[in-house]
């Protein structure tokens, strides 16, 4: 499979503005389709916060325990937000035939799969972002958190979302598929949750953030070189 | 040019063995030998392992451990060997890589959870609690949740071809990670370590403990062995009985096709 | 040796020992089963199909003839 980058670029000639071109088309493409349904987007954010407001009703409304507990409420609600979104990134494309359309094009599936993953991102993880502070606001984080809770958000997120893309993926038309993508994909995600959430406590704990977020910009250089191949090979499945 | 000459001759005696007839016939003779070996191995090393010396700290509770660790040697390398073997079908599409896949994770799934529960039991008497979050448990954890994936997403397709190929892809992202998830499971543990929790074996083992350990080992991995040829071959029969009631199904529909005037010598 | 086998610890090893027992047991019991099964349908299925293909045959002989 890893063999159509290449290829095209041998027979292309000049293939680099063709790529962009490509790749921003289908961006472009997703961001219009998201804006039509825009209740997809918001259901995200709104299951983020939703969920985060549960926490101090099932735990009590200590402030020192909330204060500890936020980077972590904070992320594992951020990951079951991004989780609930993941079944619509390839369905829509899946059921109308455009996918099949996609995988026949000049452009190389696995840069057609990162554009679908950024359209994603920006419709599913930058709300998130945005909306982190002000549950990190509700649950007393201190004053010097947030640049770091943001910072390895921002990291995190999109690695979130390339490693979604190849659960979903790899459930197109499989029987009870929106049940399946979590199992598959929410081991997957502990790494991120754990250098996540010690960013933000190391912060705190008046220690440098840095190692943190260096293995979070580490993780997700990996997988935006080697998630878009996988997910491309478990597309060309699916539409075989 | 070495390489490109090697390559096509690899291929070529893997695909070998790509003959269901010749493996069944294969996996027949070697299977009555595999059974001995594996009884013997084990009956050495549970002989071994109750007359080995206990240790002087854990006491008789020792004794686990030549259950616990050949079970999680087996849990990690029946994951090794279905990510070899998904890597071996994606790559030079050997329909008996596939197969063996399919067939190694729910024996791995199955070591893993007697590896989890075992260490619970051992963790009871040496920690005072069923389960600690150590790193080693936690990463135990994860991979049986992998295992689970695998053979979920392997049976999740009407089209069983389909879910073989999307259960190696994943197995072969799973075995990526495993080393991360190892990796950061680490970390989370050093920062979050208690310090009541006491470590579990010692950093030399006495040889008196470690041939019975290590005869343990290798009777669980010939028992993985022989156990996966025989489910390797129920995976060939099942094929080969879902061809058949597909064939005589055809054959069913076909004089239909023939009352409505196709002649009946068209598709020869 | 005697000792030990009923010893303090008798209550976590001797479990072990038992779920290590029934989960190789388990695992051979279903997967032997399973064969036997199978094997038995694939006879089946072949005798009919054999029984059949040769009738058929005869009768597109028939037919030619």
């Amino acid at each position: 499979m890893p063999k159509t980058a290449p290829e095209t670029a041998a027979a292309g000639g000049d293939p680099g503005p063709g790529l962009i071109l490509g790749f921003a088309r289908v961006v472009a493409r997703d961001l219009r389709l998201a804006l039509r349904q825009r209740g997809d987007a918001l259901l995200a954010v709104l299951f983020f916060v939703l969920t985060a407001m549960l926490f101090p009703f099932g735990i009590g409304q200590e402030p020192n325990l909330l204060q500890r507990i936020a980077p972590g409420v904070v992320w594992v609600t951020a990951l079951l937000a991004v989780l609930l979104s993941l079944e619509r990134l390839f369905l829509r494309d899946y059921e109308d035939g455009s996918l099949e359309l996609m995988a026949l094009s000049p452009v190389p599936l696995p840069v057609i799969v990162l554009a679908k993953v950024t359209a994603h991102w920006l419709t599913t993880g930058l709300p998130l972002l945005a909306a982190a502070p002000i549950i990190a606001l509700m649950y007393g984080l201190p004053a010097a958190g947030y640049g770091i809770l943001l910072a390895a958000m921002a990291l995190g997120t999109p690695t979130l979302s390339l490693i979604g893309a190849v659960g979903a993926a790899l459930t197109l038309g499989a029987r009870r598929g929106g049940v399946l993508i979590p199992l598959l994909v929410l081991p997957l995600y502990i790494p991120v949750l754990i250098f996540g959430v010690s960013a933000v406590d190391a912060q705190m704990a008046g220690l440098s953030a840095r190692p943190q977020l260096l293995l979070m910009g580490a993780g997700l250089l990996a997988a935006v070189a080697l998630a878009p191949w996988a997910a491309a090979g478990a597309l060309r499945q699916a539409v075989e | 040019m070495s390489t490109q000459a090697a390559a096509p001759r690899k291929t070529r005696s893997l695909h070998r063995f790509a003959n269901p007839g010749r493996f069944l016939r294969l996996a027949d003779a070697t299977l009555p030998w595999l059974w001995m070996a594996c009884a013997l191995a084990l009956a050495v090393g549970l002989v071994g392992a109750f007359t080995a010396p206990v240790d002087y700290q854990q006491g008789a509770s020792v004794r686990i451990m030549y259950v616990h660790v050949p079970a999680a040697w087996l849990a990690m390398f029946t994951y090794t060997t279905i990510a070899v073997a998904s890597a071996v079908a994606l790559v030079w599409r050997h329909p008996l890589a596939d197969l063996a896949a399919r067939a190694a994770s729910p024996v791995g799934a199955s070591f893993t959870l007697l590896c989890l529960v075992t260490g619970s039991l051992w963790g009871k008497p040496m920690w005072g609690t069923w389960w600690v979050w150590d790193a080693r448990l936690t990463s135990v954890l994860v991979l049986f949740f992998l295992y689970l994936g695998h053979m979920a997403i392997a049976n999740a397709f009407d089209d069983a071809g389909r879910g073989r190929r999307a259960a190696a892809i994943l197995a072969l992202v799973g075995f990526v990670n495993v080393p991360i998830i190892k990796f950061s499971v680490d970390w989370w543990n050093t920062l979050h370590q208690t310090a009541s929790v006491s470590r579990i074996g010692a950093p030399a083992i006495h040889s008196s403990m470690l041939w019975p350990l290590l005869t343990m080992a290798l009777g669980f991995t010939l028992f993985f062995a022989a156990i996966l040829l025989v489910r390797m071959k129920n995976e060939l029969l099942g094929q080969r009985l879902r061809n058949l009631r597909a064939a005589s199904l055809q054959r069913r529909g076909e004089p239909g096709a023939a009352a409505t005037g196709q002649p009946a010598h068209a598709e020869s | 040796m005697g000792n030990e086998l009923f010893g303090e610890y008798a209550a976590y090893v001797w479990p072990s020992y038992g779920l290590t027992l029934l989960v190789m047991v388990g695992l051979l019991a279903v997967s032997l089963t399973r064969l036997k099964r199978l094997k038995r349908d694939l006879r089946a299925l072949e005798q009919a199909q054999g029984g059949r293909r040769r009738r058929r045959s005869a009768a597109d002989a028939d037919e030619e003839a």
